[in-house]
């Protein structure tokens, strides 16, 4: 066979090859759209039942409830996606009152067993349907599953340990942050706060870790959440951190919270010796805090070189009260060194802050 | 125009769960309870119908919930019907943004219905005053 006869063969096994994907993948298509249609048609004449359950009156939620319990398989298999996905559109009563017919059903055992599987998307599926469900029990199968090989499992088991919130899921989600399985930190930051209030002692915690990344997270998510109790943490993030990625973020956190006491550690953050990103940092979150006594140091920064830093310096001062008003039109008036006073200024007349 | 003199109320959301979970507990409260898939309906069924009442969900692809508000508070004939913003918690921000356009009250997704006709009902007697 001639070089070009060869690659004629092979271009054509390729083009065979591709015209057969093509074909699976619409005959795929087209068998789980057949399937979902069927599946639909079974389960639109349970639908009203459906609807009882999740907001009738108590009287017929119990009768609707009995009802979807004494289904017969295929019918219960076929509303049972229809009742999973009612969990994350309802509370409290109403919630549990699908959980216990999931429940009754066998489907959350079976969720707890799917967490086993050797298929990703069936550990996946299990997570999901049991953080759905805001099971307690499930807490340490799904912390056990962050550590799983399979990163979209990893991510879905961290959304069902904040759906759920229990406080003993804070550390490991934390621990999963800078490791070789690790969960992306915007999931791990959601699912802490979901948990709320219960994970601020593992923040804390979390606040002495060797890792940088997950002190950084740690110190963030702090912030976020308004953790009171981590002002000390934070603080001593702030003055001592050796990376400067973690005391940007505890000054914000430290700004977001805004505790006065804080103050000192921010002005001392502003310090013309320290790094430009931390110093605009600490400068914004100032303002945040409001505090008169920042204000001599935010109208010397707002008259500083560094333009970032002097801008959030004249806006913070802005947001200090009187004190910061008058200092900032002092400034205003120096043709030199008063150009972000003034433009602060005039955003503040223009947003209606300032007469 | 009205046939009934059952209350009216337009239910907003494109997803099917809500607009039924909503419905059902509206009609089971009494009230007469309109459809809509979308902003566009919304604003058609809005103009059309003339509902007491609008719940209205925030997320929609198209127009928003905030935008229908708008488009609502805009014109002098849907001026002053009530509007309720379904929200998620993540999207609480829009809320703000809500009150500002004009709605008169939200509701956090999930939500309870039975909360959700509280809702309604104090909405609707705060209009009637």
């Amino acid at each position: 066979m001639t070089p070009a006869a060869a690659l004629s063969l092979v271009i054509a096994a390729i083009g065979v090859l591709v015209v057969a994907l093509a074909l699976l993948t619409v005959a795929r298509r087209w068998s789980n759209r057949r399937r979902e249609a069927r599946r639909l048609a079974v389960a639109e004449p349970l639908r009203p039942l459906l609807l009882t359950l999740v907001a009738g009156e108590p009287d017929e939620t119990d009768a609707a409830a009995a009802a979807l319990v004494a289904l017969d398989r295929p019918r219960w298999r076929a509303i049972e996606p229809d009742l999973e996905a009612m969990l994350v559109k309802v509370r409290g009563e109403t919630h549990e009152s699908v959980v216990r017919v999931l429940e009754q059903r066998g489907s959350l055992a079976r969720a707890l067993h799917r967490l086993t599987s050797r298929d990703p998307v069936q550990r996946a599926r299990g997570a999901e349907l049991l953080g759905a469900c805001r099971r307690e029990g499930a807490a340490e199968d799904l912390v056990e599953l962050l550590a799983d090989p399979d990163p979209e499992v990893r991510t879905v088991a961290a959304r069902a340990l904040g759906r759920i919130g229990s406080p003993r899921a804070a550390l490991p989600l934390l621990a999963t942050i800078g490791t070789r399985t690790d969960v992306p930190p915007r999931i791990v930051a959601t699912a802490l706060l979901r948990i709320g209030v219960a994970a601020h002692p593992a923040l804390v915690t979390a606040m002495s870790d060797p890792e940088a990344l997950r002190r950084a997270t740690a110190a963030e998510i702090a912030g976020l959440d308004g953790a009171v109790t981590a002002v000390d943490g934070l603080l001593r993030l702030l003055a001592h951190d050796e990376a400067v990625e973690v005391r940007i973020r505890a000054a914000r956190a430290l700004g977001r919270i805004g505790m006065p006491r804080s103050t000192p550690a921010l002005v001392a953050a502003t310090g013309d010796e320290q790094p430009v990103a931390l110093r605009t940092v600490a400068a914004r979150a100032l303002g945040e805090l409001g505090d008169p006594a920042a204000v001599p140091r935010l109208a010397e920064l707002a008259a500083g070189p560094d333009h970032r830093v002097a801008s959030n310096a004249a806006g913070s001062l802005v947001r200090s009260g009187g004190a910061g008003l008058a200092a900032l039109s002092a400034l205003a008036d120096d043709p030199e060194r008063g150009a972000h006073a003034r433009e602060a200024l005039a955003t503040a007349r223009l947003r209606g802050l300032v007469p | 125009m009205p046939t009934t003199d059952a209350t009216r109320v337009l239910v907003v959301d494109d997803d099917r769960d809500i607009r039924d979970l909503v419905t059902f507990k509206l009609v089971q409260a009494g009230y007469e309870v309109r459809q809509a898939e979308d902003g566009l309906q919304a604003l058609d069924a809005v103009r059309e119908w003339g509902p007491d009442l609008v719940v209205l969900d925030v997320m929609m692809p198209g127009l928003s919930g905030i935008d229908v508000t708008r488009e609502l508070r805009a014109d002098p004939a849907t001026a002053a019907t009530p509007v309720i913003l379904l929200t998620a918690k993540a999207q609480e921000a829009d809320v703000e943004t809500g009150f500002v356009t004009g709605a008169d009250d939200y509701v956090v997704k999930p939500f309870s219905p039975r909360e959700l006709v509280s809702r309604v009902q104090a909405v609707l007697a705060r209009a009637r005053r």
